[in-house]
């Protein structure tokens, strides 16, 4: 193990180098949260678990955007599309061919990465802005598809298809309690493979074409390969979620929302969290998520205070809330909640002296 | 001789006519005649004769009919309140089924006085409700549909309870978010005591929930009016407060082709051209279901491709009314609600062609809130046309109505809470109390579940929802069938009220 010192990480292999779990209180902070989040059927009323189950495959989301954003520094906006696209893969997988969820689960993972690809094609084009509109398209064409074609299956102007429970040999996944540990175990993996991809050649790749897309050519990185293949995980990512969302919500359409606020949503939790940091998505998808519940139960409180203007504070408080504590973050904390993190390691590192 | 003559055929005639009168008011004939004992309900005695509590409006019929022209029977003017030593007249089975029919036509069926048959005082019942009071509807699905229920249960509980337990109802927000909703419910079914039945009000709600519902047998009173939700699989746990939109949808051209020579706009032709302005979700494209479009060419009349604006107060209709018009359309159908079938109206004012087209809408859009989204412009909806299958604040002469507005009055609630939300849940969970007690009087209190409540609520047929609108479980069915026309009238004062412009008429059906 390496050893935690003020200068900063001090190791003395390869092997401590390339260790995923550095510290031993990076042990103790996972087993902690898994048992947490695992436990949660036992302590938690069923609020609690369909939160964690809801935080679980948001978090999946966002880390797919946080490998194409993050990461690769390519604008997105149209994560909760590719969550559609993922949700009716899954469930018609699993409604015509009656697939189990370890086969569907991967294979709609798979099609939305096929389809991320095709919106990813404009990436080697444009950038910034003319990015984030190619992108926008997708959140607009997905949606308008999955209403106006093959109405028989994917449910025409009903705007939604009923998505079987997901079953994995004799188990069936029929309650919120059950479903939690599918959605756990998908998180696992996804985030093992997030940090691996963070600290590998793949993801110097995607940094190095974030900081400087020209250099990163010069240097021998094939830009739209690896562009791609950034669209690739990150339409892989929100596939899971999506299929993970379809089945525990056991319906799949546009009248569930996957719509641009969504979409934008799964950015604003990127941003809180922290940019290109493995920790962002989960600090972040916490945050909003718990956030979200708080700006509930403080808008009925807030319009109890007023009952002449109960009707208009009920309809505007979260929104306003919402944007309200965006924007303080933008200004107090630009580099998310991840960095926070960083500054408080380093003060604990330094102490008595951190100030 | 002539003139005896021609006076005994006068005389006949006129002894004819009388007989004949005569026998118009004995059309009914007792079958048996009761004196009211002490604890006697009509609908007890209903029960009695005929195994039916709810066929007590046709003793009241046969009663009043017979008292008209025989003083020793009562006038019941009140069905709740029969005194003792009372004569009724109760009718033959097949002269009640006459009479409950022909009552039926044209009026809402009233509340029914069951009686318990057993006590259950220290127990309760506990209901769940859970709606978007906050969020982008708050203004229609607001604090009215909460404080509806709870001045409901709380008179309820006044009067004894159901079957003496005690009534208390559990509320969840889900900001009308799909996700939110199923967070909720998922407690919902987890408490202790489990739901019997829930009350929802989105289509989000309806279609999350309803294979939920149908598994765990849980009564889902829904107002998200999604057809296809409900009857796929059939006979499935959720009942509707209002008919489904297809059928709103298909009545409403149905009454505007009856009535287009009194309706249509100056210099109109005969044929109907009906647009369609809804929301791009379940809800606005509820009504141009291809049943309803299929009666619609069945009829012969013309629907025009669905014109979409997004759920947002700040959308601009303009593009879509200007499409609608120049493509003929001299109907207009809103299926939105609140804010947006008020800018349509706004809109197509100051486009200047709200003469050129008949302007209406879906149960919804003719709500309290869209007078409030026009605000003092409010005027500017005179003329607008709603399928309106309940009763309305604007109803005073109703009792049903006048204890609804008391229970207001005393919340002390602001006036823009004054609209269908309040009354909605007020008049379900009388509908409720009803199913509950027939369910309890069958199956006792310990087996009240949300089978036995479904299964009452089957027996029952039609279920009044306090006098101000019905549920109707009858044969298959899980949403009510039928409705009133009203239109948007200015008052003596100016103020606009809904002023109804049919009688009560059966919709279409236009089932998935």
């Amino acid at each position: 193990m390496a050893v935690l010192r003020p200068s900063g990480d001090f190791d003395v292999s390869y092997r401590q180098d390339m260790a995923l779990i550095r510290y031993p209180w990076h042990w103790v902070l996972i087993l902690a949260t898994i048992l947490v989040a695992a436990t949660a059927p036992l302590w938690g009323n069923a609020y609690v678990v369909t939160t964690i189950n809801q935080i679980a495959y948001t978090v999946i989301a966002v880390q797919g955007l946080n490998i194409l954003t993050g990461y690769t520094g390519q604008i997105s906006l149209g994560q909760a599309a590719f969550m559609l696209v993922g949700g009716y893969a899954s469930a018609l997988l699993a409604t015509y061919w009656g697939a189990p969820i370890w086969l569907s689960l991967p294979l709609a993972a798979l099609i939305t990465g096929l389809v991320g690809l095709i919106f990813g094609l404009p990436s080697l084009r444009v950038k910034g802005f003319y990015l984030a509109m190619a992108t926008l398209a997708a959140q607009f064409i997905i949606p308008w598809l999955t209403r106006h074609t093959f109405k028989d299956y994917l449910g025409g102007s009903d705007g939604q298809i009923s998505v079987p429970m997901p079953t994995l040999g004799p188990i069936v996944f029929d309650s919120a309690e059950k479903f939690l540990y599918l959605s756990l175990v998908a998180l696992l993996i996804t985030t093992v493979i997030a940090f691996n991809i963070s600290r590998t050649r793949l993801g110097r790749a995607f940094v190095a074409i974030r900081d400087n897309d020209l250099a990163a050519e010069l240097l021998g990185v094939n830009l739209l390969g690896y562009k791609l293949r950034a669209f690739f995980i990150a339409a892989l990512f929100a596939g899971i979620a999506g299929a993970l969302r379809a089945h525990s919500e056991r319906s799949i359409g546009t009248e569930l929302g996957y719509n641009l606020n969504e979409s934008i949503l799964f950015l604003g939790m990127l941003i809180i969290g922290g940019l290109g940091t493995n920790l962002g998505p989960f600090l972040g998808g916490v945050t909003v998520i718990i956030l979200d519940d708080v700006a509930l139960q403080f808008g009925q409180f807030v319009a109890a205070l007023f009952p002449a203007y109960s009707s208009n504070v009920l309809t505007s408080f979260r929104p306003i809330f919402f944007g309200l504590v965006l924007m303080l973050f933008l200004i107090f904390e630009p580099r998310g909640l991840a960095y926070r993190w960083t500054l408080i390691k380093a003060a604990w590192r330094l102490r008595p002296f951190s100030r | 001789m002539k003139k005896a003559i021609s006076m005994l055929v006068l005389m006949s005639l006129l002894l004819g006519m009388v007989s004949a009168s005569f026998a118009q008011q004995n059309d009914v004939t007792c079958e048996s005649e009761v004196v009211v004992q002490v604890n006697d309900w009509l609908s007890k005695i209903a029960d009695k004769f005929y195994g039916d509590p709810l066929a007590f409006p046709a003793i009241a019929a046969a009663t009043n009919a017979k008292a008209a022209a025989d003083d020793s029977f009562a006038t019941i003017e009140n069905v709740n309140i029969i005194e003792p030593g009372w004569k009724l007249c109760v009718p033959g089975a097949a002269d009640a089924q006459t009479l409950l029919d022909s009552s039926a036509a044209g009026v809402l069926t009233q509340s029914a006085d069951i009686s318990c048959d057993s006590s259950n005082v220290g127990k309760k019942i506990v209901l769940y409700q859970q709606a978007g009071i906050t969020g982008p509807l708050a203004a229609i699905t607001g604090p009215g549909l909460i404080n509806g229920t709870q001045d409901a249960i709380k008179a309820i509980n006044d009067a004894g309870g159901i079957c003496g337990a005690t009534v208390e109802v559990v509320f969840n927000d889900t900001a009308y978010v799909a996700e939110q909703e199923l967070a909720v419910y998922e407690v919902s079914r987890n408490s202790d005591p489990r739901p019997f039945v829930i009350l929802t009000y989105g289509s989000g709600a309806t279609v999350v929930l309803k294979d939920r519902v149908n598994e765990d047998k849980i009564v889902n009173i829904a107002s998200g009016l999604n057809g296809p939700a409900v009857y796929n699989p059939p006979n499935g746990y959720t009942i509707l407060t209002a008919p489904i939109y297809s059928d709103q949808f298909s009545g409403f051209i149905k009454w505007a082709k009856d009535n287009w020579a009194s309706i249509k706009p100056e210099g109109a032709g005969d044929e109907i051209v009906v647009g369609v302005i809804g929301w791009d979700n379940a809800f606005g494209t509820g009504a141009t279901t291809d049943e309803a479009l299929a009666y619609a060419e069945s009829i012969g009349v013309t629907v025009l491709p669905l014109e979409v604006v997004a759920l947002s107060p700040t959308a601009d209709p303009t593009g879509p009314i200007q499409n609608l018009v120049a493509q003929g359309a001299n109907v207009i159908y809103n299926q939105s609600l609140a804010f947006t079938p008020a800018t349509v109206i706004a809109t197509t004012r100051a486009l200047g062609l709200w003469d050129q087209v008949v302007m209406g809408g879906v149960n919804w859009s003719m709500d309290n809130s869209m007078l409030g989204s026009l605000g003092e412009n409010a005027a500017l909806a005179e003329g607008y046309y709603g399928v309106f299958p309940y009763l309305y604040w604007d109803d005073t002469d109703q009792p049903a109505v006048r204890a609804a507005q008391a229970a207001f009055d005393a919340g002390g609630y602001p006036p823009a809470d004054h609209g269908v939300g309040y009354l909605l849940s007020y008049a379900s969970v009388d509908a409720i109390r009803q199913a509950a007690i027939h369910a309890i009087n069958r199956d006792g209190f310990d087996n009240l579940s949300g089978e036995t409540f479904l299964s009452a609520m089957e027996d029952l047929g039609i279920v009044s929802a306090g006098g101000l609108f019905e549920f109707n479980v009858k044969d298959g069915n899980r949403a009510p069938s039928r409705t009133q026309i009203r239109q948007v009238q200015l008052n003596d004062a100016g103020v606009p009220t809904f002023v109804a412009v049919t009688d009560w008429f059966d919709l279409p059906d236009t089932r998935p």
